[in-house]
């Protein structure tokens, strides 16, 4: 097999200029508090840029094509609306975390004192599973595309994703995270804008229609039955996967309140927009009776067909990018968890040194086990996506009751979560993935709401707000 | 419920056209966070 | 099939009702008073 250094070279090229920028931040990092969480001062930019990196990924380049190309136009409607609406409904509740729990960490934190400890045990322990699949999903998405579309081998490409990763989520932390974010999202719009046009004004637009028209005409009808399953369900998973994830918790904890509201609605529109740009190409590849060898491919597929190199390696540098910056999005969301809910709870004592090299030990370690983890590629994007949406859809409920409602009991909330998941995985198995996650979502429901009525708690907000005060406490925040 | 052409060019070049607008008024944001000081 | 989008639908707007009611003073609470500080 012939190894093509040209990807090989501007994969490099990024990765140093990756390296250099994190290690430029890092000296502004001195804190553990600052590695895992910055300072609570992220303006619109960057905490923009922070949300849209962790979606805009391979599952944006990948899926919402594969969505396309397998529903037709309603696919690539329901997959940019499931992203778009999970983000914008996460807003009211980032603004009701900064009231309530204003020196939080993680989204542990909310959790433990919330509820109590066998909630907390049970989601931390469905927590690390799910983000640990969603770690695993990325590197061997990441391999597979460049392996299938820039011929690089699967295992140089994983290896080489994720030691650049490792090497510069390692020295700044979220703070490094958030800065190299903002380059590489703006890498992928460039992407985005570029791409699709230059595609369309080759073919035309009405030429790819008409063919669609005659090659599959199911897939211009905007009442498909699975895409309009897809929508909803999807939607469900989505807004699941958003309220679980630390991810989310740690940038709603790290942007500045007064933007919040502002910050969640742009990314909302950017989850929106940008899947929906790439998945117009999967149209061309109906319209114009083309198929790649892989479903997933079928993006950079179109894009190295109609664009020639030049076009590709827009493609790979962007979609590179993108996966990189969801890896080391994830890779420091477990790591502060790891740290802040389970190494200080063990040794709450460990100074600020201590814990800034813990830390970036974590962080290695980590990034290593999912590298492993990653080498033998054997699951597909989206099904794992959906097989961990009935984990999501559990904790939906206990998370917004928990947040805003005082009549949530720990107890209703713990029984929620667990018969969710039971009943969710029953379906999933028995009738069907997404028939599963929304199974999973009604009993999660019915569970919180009728519980928190019979049995009504009167939780004191207080416990919450305490949260972190006295070892933050000269961390002001306004 | 078939999609018409004009809706699909519509769904197209709105798709591209919003993500332009939204890169640009990131960017518009950066500048402006930037000279302000309020980046992070 | 039809039942299960019904209900996916439904299952959707009432998640986006929880999220956002407490924005609109629908049910529960969105500010932290202070003054519950002295409840304790």
């Amino acid at each position: 097999m012939n190894i093509p250094w040209g990807n090989i070279i501007v994969i490099l090229i990024l990765g140093a200029i990756f390296i250099v920028s994190s290690w430029f931040i890092s000296r502004k990092v001195s804190t553990a508090d600052e590695y895992i969480s910055g300072n609570g001062k992220l303006g619109v930019a960057f905490g923009t840029t922070s949300l849209l990196a962790f979606w805009i990924t391979g599952n944006t380049i990948m899926a919402a094509p594969e969505a396309a190309y397998g529903m037709g136009v309603i696919g690539a409607i329901a997959y940019s609306f499931l992203g778009g609406v999970a983000v914008v409904s996460f807003s009211p509740l980032g603004k009701r975390i900064h009231e309530i729990i204003p020196n939080g960490k993680t989204v542990g934190d909310f959790y433990k004192n919330r509820f109590d400890k066998k909630n907390y045990f049970f989601f931390m322990i469905m927590l690390f599973f799910y983000m640990f699949g969603l770690l695993m999903t990325q590197g061997i998405g990441g391999g597979l595309l460049l392996e299938q579309i820039f011929d690089v081998p699967y295992t140089l490409a994983v290896v080489l994703t994720f030691v650049i990763v490792i090497a510069y989520a390692t020295m700044g932390g979220f703070s490094s995270i958030t800065g190299i974010a903002f380059f590489q999202v703006m890498l992928i719009f460039i992407v985005v804008i570029v791409v699709p046009p230059l595609v369309y004004f080759s073919t035309g637009i009405a030429p790819v229609y008409t063919g669609m028209a005659q090659f599959a005409p199911e897939k211009l009808d905007l009442l498909l039955p699975a895409g309009i399953l897809f929508m909803f369900a999807g939607a469900m998973f989505a807004i699941g996967e958003v309220f679980m994830d630390n991810t989310f918790w740690q940038r709603a904890y790290a942007v500045r309140k007064d933007k919040l509201m502002s910050i969640f609605g742009l990314a909302g529109i950017g989850w929106f927009f940008v899947p929906l740009a790439t998945a117009t190409l999967a149209f061309v590849a109906i319209g114009t009776n083309q198929a790649p060898a892989e479903v997933n491919q079928v993006a950079p597929f179109i894009a190295q067909i109609y664009g020639g190199n030049f076009v590709s390696w827009v493609f790979l540098v962007g979609v590179w990018s993108a996966l990189a910056s969801t890896i080391a999005a994830i890779l420091n969301a477990l790591v502060s968890l790891l740290i802040h809910d389970i190494y200080q709870s063990i040794n709450p004592r460990a100074d600020n040194k201590k814990l800034l090299r813990i830390s970036k030990i974590l962080t290695v370690v980590i990034g290593i086990l999912a590298l492993l983890i990653s080498l033998p590629k054997f699951l597909t994007m989206l099904q794992m996506l959906i097989f961990l949406g009935v984990i999501n859809a559990a904790f939906v409920f206990p998370i917004i009751y928990g947040l805003f409602w005082r009549k949530l009991d720990a107890t209703v909330a713990f029984i929620a979560s667990i018969l969710a998941i039971v009943v969710g995985y029953f379906v999933y198995f028995t009738i069907g993935n997404l028939q599963g996650v929304v199974a999973s979502g009604w009993v999660s429901f019915l569970v919180c709401w009728i519980g928190s009525l019979v049995r009504p708690a009167d939780f004191n907000w207080n416990k919450l707000y305490r949260v972190g005060q006295s070892h933050t406490s000269e961390v002001e925040r306004k | 419920m078939t999609i018409s052409l004009g809706a699909f060019t519509i769904l197209i070049w709105i798709s591209i056209l919003g993500s332009a607008l939204l890169m640009l008024t990131i960017f518009g944001y950066f500048i402006y966070e930037l000279r302000k000081k309020k980046i992070w | 099939m039809t039942f299960w989008i019904t209900s996916s639908i439904i299952l959707f707007l009432i998640v986006v009702i929880s999220a956002f009611g407490p924005l609109f003073g629908l049910y529960g609470e969105m500010i932290h008073k202070e003054n519950e500080e002295e409840r304790k």
